[in-house]
């Protein structure tokens, strides 16, 4: 149950850069997890739901999008989106040969204020 | 209408930017003459942060403190019960003379790996986490800042049993090693792959029950590399001495490195 830590990670960064700004009220933030983050959307989004208690995001709407990976073929080039890392084969020619370039990204991408 | 802050003058639209410019709320010029106590703002505030960045920017700390004081750092990782502790008994007494080691033992609650450690007369510190299910780079400084490590050379990290959380925590180390145990599985790999891939280590332990368990070790060594092909693998038995030697050599190698 990482997740409630990295909840309250984000109840903290939301909070230090309103701060920053002089901010009030949050009211939304948008957390991007990828698909191969290690953290598991719907337990992230009920740590959440604990962690924003008593905080300038209390009443924020949480949005998180869980993003596929996304692969490149070290034989032929092609980039494609990939959900399983293992049983994963490139569209364009087969090769299980790839390097993951995007997936294991765990982002505060967003946060909406008011005054 | 400044929608921005109220004011009632002709401004553009809001546009709080993050984390290139600094204010987001515009200039009127030097002709609006209004004041405000504070700033007031709506609109989006776009970070595009890491949520683990505090504790990556501890970690790389970490790091930086143990390579100024020349030590080397193993985390040591695995499911619960997979051998973490007899492994560093057995290791740590292997080192005796050679490589100045010491301990920080992650557990939830008790002494009691602590105590096993302290009987080995290496320096150690017990970090209980409470409810936490792993250890963070802030309780890793704290830990250092704590325990008689002055002459410690090699330091071990043994983290919370848990083959999940760990995985995403840096705490400054050299190595991470993962740890599971022939009577877990050997499709143990594909279930935890964040683990899997986020070490450079893999020990494959208590090797001396293989003729009594369903484990086919030809099978988790093609699991692995298919997980992580970085891989570099151990497979040893603590009953069985002369199997901790590859791992031992590997540990006496690495100060040098």
């Amino acid at each position: 149950m990482h997740e409630l830590t990295i909840a309250a990670e984000i109840a903290d960064l939301v909070t230090e850069n309103a701060m920053k700004e002089g901010v009030l009220l949050v009211t939304a933030v948008h957390i991007e997890v990828g698909a191969f983050s290690g953290v598991d959307v719907d337990s992230l989004a009920f740590a959440l739901e604990l962690s924003v208690k008593d905080t300038i995001m209390e009443k924020a709407v949480i949005q998180i999008t869980r993003v596929s990976g996304e692969a490149e073929c070290r034989a032929c080039g092609t980039v494609f989106a990939l959900e399983d890392l293992f049983m994963a084969s490139c569209p364009g020619c087969g090769s299980t040969g790839f390097h993951l370039l995007s997936g294991r990204q765990l982002r505060l991408l967003s946060v909406e204020i008011s005054s | 209408m400044c929608e921005t802050c109220g004011c009632g003058l002709p401004g553009e639209e809001a546009t709080i930017s993050r984390p290139d410019v600094d204010s987001g709320h515009h200039e009127h010029g030097e002709t609006a003459a209004h004041h405000h106590e504070r700033p007031h703002k709506s609109g989006l505030l776009q970070l595009e942060q890491d949520v683990l960045r505090k504790n990556s920017l501890l970690a790389e700390r970490n790091r930086g403190y143990f390579e100024a004081l020349g030590i080397k750092v193993i985390n040591l990782m695995s499911a619960p019960g997979s051998g973490k502790t007899s492994l560093l008994e057995k290791t740590l007494a292997a080192l005796k003379d050679e490589l100045p080691a010491g301990v920080i033992e992650g557990d939830q609650q008790t002494l009691l790996d602590a105590e096993r450690i302290m009987a080995t007369g290496v320096p150690v510190i017990q970090v209980n986490t409470g409810n936490g299910c792993h250890l963070d780079a802030a309780m890793v400084a704290k830990a250092m800042k704590e325990g008689a490590f002055e002459s410690v050379k090699l330091m071990f990290i043994e983290n919370v049993g848990n083959l999940v959380c760990p995985s995403l925590f840096d705490l400054g180390e050299d190595h991470r090693v993962v740890l599971f145990s022939v009577t877990e599985g050997d499709d143990k790999p594909l279930k935890y792959p964040t683990m899997f891939m986020s070490a450079d280590v893999c020990i494959i332990s208590k090797t001396d029950l293989l003729p009594y368990v369903d484990f086919d070790i030809e099978v988790a060594r093609t699991n692995l590399m298919q997980v992580n092909h970085h891989l570099k693998v151990f497979e040893l038995s603590v009953k069985q001495e002369e199997s901790l030697m590859p791992w031992i050599g590997w540990l006496k190698g690495m100060k040098s490195s």
